[in-house]
């Protein structure tokens, strides 16, 4: 079985507390996909152009034809130029944004081709083009669960995740049944280095919806965080159990063996992480502590040589390497390492 | 005897178990109200620490006070001391005729018979103060500060007695947290929806002040020899904590320093006599990502049963406390993972931490004094990082990992305080350690051991002759069949505090003991037999014979 979705494909950037670099980071991506989706909840089909939407169903070019050769004799129907604005979004966003910003504000969908625009501009991943009419959105309708929803994983992509937070939290208030409202805000909550206080949402997550497997992944996460490594077991296991490929399942199974004190059996999980996903960064560092800690020193220090060769100077690597090289008999190279890591210091002083 | 405010006592069998004394029994008070700026030095508060000062048996109190902050104006070069003395049970503060007259700001303390000439003596901090108080041997002290030499100045903090030289004489480690003065104290504060909130200033934007270490030429005078031993070659930082111990077992102390936000320090003696930081290469410095984290407080000791010391340093809120193993050679790993210290430290501001074996099981356990730094975090958008804080205890399972015992450790766990020193001492001699905690603005607490079914004990003094006379510097080693625990005499302990001077053994079953051996500072070492469990001896050097207390 391959990887539940590809986030669990990358290996999230160092940050220099450490533990916070563990979050997964899985959720993002499957609720950014729902953002576009969730502004167009609402429809707003209203006058018929018969021909234009029979013609939609079948032939969609003549049909984008007809929609024209009515807007040009009624150019101020702004409810039919939306109709044609979602015909287009899928075959031509571009065309269908143009279309868009021609109805008024005065016109009645105003609001609903706002929330198009949105949509699109989510989809094709123009964040700054999309911001404004969510904001517009967000003041014309405080109460819309869907938008607070899209602003929060628009700022999460901005990396403001105080402002992806605060509309993560509106919008689960406003609608507590959003299981991505939930997840969007353990995430930011992650990156803004709270990372024991993801438990709350993720479990709220996990009671809309039990079978969402990053969430379970994440919550194996956060308990080991917090102390609760049995509970944190449980959710690792029961990932592993649908996913038993996924290297992120195995190198969280190894932070929370580690945590329970089981550290041969964290060495185990975060070894069978690297044979399933060679050369992650984070698992090999875990990898390398754990020797340490068995005091396996050279084994410790090749690997982390290892690690240095594939993923240069960085400052986890280094510290590693320091520690290693001494712990391993191998003085002389400690103190290089920890003039290279000085060095690094210098010039990138802790956060 | 000790009363107990919260009634009938009732330990868990197996676990430590403390119960407050109350109000009647100890009444101190430290005062540090906070100023409408949030002045720091009024948020990072004080130590204390216990010594027999008056040799009539029991362990007296000594706290640092603190002050407010209309006192900074005053131009006072002595901190405020208050001592509690001890009697059969009951605290009374000493009357002014002890002459600790100060009236600035206290931070910290360290207690040693740096004359040699039986009583214990203090060196305390302060803000802009220090004083280093003689013991005059008749429940009075001699403001000895300006006569020896001593030069007070700066923001103190830490400060530990050890004899650097091995000389027989006490020399003196005087820790400063920031630069500041009177007219140029940092304040700081935070704009949040239009408004200005007063917050106490992030060390990590300060400026960290130098350190001074003392000679003691051992004739009551000390030169500053910080420059000329080498302590001036390393970077200033925000010191806090300091312990001296010897961690490599090479004879030599070596001194350790928790900074604020930046690298701790670990100073060795190099072959050549000149001091040399090694923190980095050591290990001690920064935890195992490379960051520095804000170290306050420091417990040194054998946590796994190796007979070799680690370090435990406490941290910031959403930082985690960290252990690190003393692998041998002057080489530490990073295991606060490892030994399940780091969840239960994440959502907590660690101060003061005492390492002693609560339960006499044979493990040393861990004792942490909790509170934040700031208390207006809640006007600026932050909810989750309280003021008040719960205390904790992390009970040592067979040097494997700790467990976190705090629900059933007794009610000072449960109410939320801010904590900063701890200092231990048994202080009514049951073989039982206690502890007494400073608490920021707040009545002192005073935690009786109560703990059911503890294991069995052996409690050593010690007293040098060719060694300084309290013996500090010292490593005792215990044995018993296959079994051997470690202590190490130190005058510092904890967050700016000092553990009474008997070291304090928990012995498991074990129900005799086969030797116990002295590493004296002066280089002996001495053998002492027959001993038994249960007792509290005296061994003085070059004797060989304990000597029932």
């Amino acid at each position: 079985m391959s990887e539940p979705i590809s986030s669990l494909a990358q290996i999230p950037d160092p940050k220099p507390s450490g533990w916070g670099a563990w979050c997964l980071c899985l959720v993002i991506v499957a609720a950014m996909g729902a953002g576009g989706g969730w502004l167009l909840q609402q429809r707003w089909l209203k006058q018929p152009l018969i021909q234009a939407r029979t013609l939609s169903r079948s032939n969609e070019q003549q049909a984008v034809r007809e929609y024209q050769r009515y807007l040009d004799q009624h150019p101020h129907d702004g409810t039919v130029r939306l109709e044609l604005a979602t015909l287009l979004k899928r075959r031509d966003p571009d065309g269908a944004l143009h279309e868009l910003r021609k109805i008024s504000p005065k016109d009645v969908p105003y609001l609903d081709a706002v929330r198009q625009a949105a949509a699109i501009a989510l989809d094709l991943g123009r964040d700054y083009d999309a911001l404004e009419p969510l904001l517009l959105l967000a003041e014309q309708r405080p109460d819309d669960a869907g938008v607070r929803l899209a602003l929060a994983e628009l700022r999460f992509r901005a990396r403001d995740f105080e402002a992806a937070l605060e509309s993560a939290q509106r919008a689960r208030e406003l609608n507590p049944q959003l299981p991505e409202a939930w997840l969007v805000e353990a995430e930011a909550l992650d990156e803004l280095k709270r990372s024991t206080e993801m438990v709350a949402p993720l479990e709220a997550a996990l009671k809309i919806d039990g079978e969402i497997p990053q969430a379970h992944l994440n919550l194996a996460f956060a308990y080991q965080l917090v102390g609760r490594e049995e509970e944190a077991y449980e959710h690792a296991q029961w990932f592993l159990k649908r996913f038993p490929q996924s290297a992120a399942g195995y190198r969280t199974l190894a932070l929370v063996q580690r945590a329970r004190g089981l550290t041969e059996e964290a060495l185990a999980a975060v070894q069978q992480s690297l044979k399933l996903r060679p050369n992650q960064l984070d698992a090999m560092l875990l990898e390398v502590e754990l020797l340490l800690y068995l005091r396996q020193t050279e084994e410790a220090y090749q690997r982390i040589t290892q690690a240095y060769q594939l993923h240069g100077a960085e400052r986890r690597v280094l510290t590693l390497l320091v520690r290693a090289a001494l712990l391993a008999g191998h003085r002389a190279e400690s103190q290089e390492w920890q003039q290279r890591l000085d060095r690094l210091q210098a010039t990138e002083p802790d956060a | 005897m000790l009363t107990l405010s919260s009634g009938p006592v009732i330990a868990q069998a197996g676990t430590p178990s403390f119960l407050d004394v109350d109000e009647a029994t100890l009444r101190f008070r430290h005062a540090s109200p906070l100023s409408p700026e949030r002045h720091l030095h009024l948020f990072m508060g004080s130590g204390l620490g216990w010594s027999d000062f008056d040799r009539d048996g029991d362990f007296d109190l000594l706290f640092c006070q603190g002050a407010p902050i209309e006192m900074m104006a005053a131009p006072d070069e002595t901190p405020a001391l208050r001592l509690w003395s001890h009697d059969n049970g009951r605290f009374a503060e000493s009357s002014p005729s002890a002459a600790l007259t100060g009236t600035a700001y206290a931070n910290g303390l360290t207690i040693a018979d740096y004359d040699n000439d039986g009583f214990a003596d203090v060196f305390v901090t302060g803000l802009f103060s220090a004083a280093l108080y003689r013991n005059n041997g008749d429940g009075t002290f001699t403001n000895q500060t300006h006569a020896a030499g001593i030069t007070p100045h700066g923001f103190g903090a830490g400060c530990c007695w050890t004899d650097l030289n091995a000389d027989g004489d006490l020399d003196l480690i005087y820790v400063r947290y920031i630069v500041a003065d009177r007219k140029n104290y940092p304040l700081c504060s935070v704009n949040y929806k239009g408004k200005a909130v007063a917050i106490s200033c992030n060390p990590r934007k300060l400026v960290g002040a130098a350190d001074s270490v003392y000679h003691n030429r051992g004739d009551g005078v000390f030169e500053d020899v910080t420059a000329v031993w080498g302590f001036a070659a390393a970077l200033s930082r925000q010191g806090l904590g300091c312990v001296a111990l010897d961690l490599d077992d090479n004879g030599v102390t070596e001194i350790y320093v928790a900074n604020d936000s930046s690298p701790n320090d670990l100073w060795t003696r190099e072959e050549a006599g000149a001091w040399s930081e090694l923190g980095l290469i050591a290990g001690v410095a920064v935890n195992r990502f490379g960051a520095s984290e804000a170290g306050m407080g420091i417990a040194a000791g054998d946590m796994d049963g190796d007979l070799r010391p680690e370090l435990f340093v406490t941290n910031y809120f959403n930082e985690t406390n960290t252990l690190y193993r003393n692998e041998g050679n002057l080489s530490f790993l990073d295991v606060t993972q490892e030994f399940g210290v780091a969840a239960p430290s994440r959502n907590r501001l660690g101060f003061g931490v005492t390492l002693s074996d609560f339960d006499n099981d044979g493990w040393s356990d861990l004792l942490i004094a909790n509170g934040h730094v700031q208390d207006q975090l809640a006007e600026v958008g932050i909810t989750n990082e309280p003021f008040a804080q719960l205390s904790q205890l992390l009970v040592n399972r067979q040097g494997k990992r700790f467990e976190e015992a705090s629900t059933k450790a007794g009610p000072f766990f449960t109410k939320p305080g801010v904590a900063r020193g701890t200092a231990a001492a048994d202080i009514d001699g049951d073989g039982r350690v206690d502890v007494a905690v400073l608490r920021l603005n707040d009545r002192a607490a005073l935690l009786k051991n109560v703990t059911q079914d503890a294991g069995n004990w052996l409690a050593v003094e010690l007293q040098g002759t060719t060694s300084n006379r309290d013996g500090i510097g010292a490593t005792v080693i215990v044995r018993s069949g296959p079994q051997a625990w470690r202590r190490d005499r130190m005058a510092s302990a904890s967050y700016l505090s000092c553990d009474s001077p008997v070291l304090h053994f928990g012995l498991g079953a074990a129900k005799t003991v086969d030797s116990v051996t002295v590493r004296w500072p002066s280089g002996r070492h001495e053998v002492f037999s027959a001993v038994a469990v249960g007792q509290k001896y005296r061994f003085v050097e070059g004797t060989g014979i304990p000597m029932p207390r």
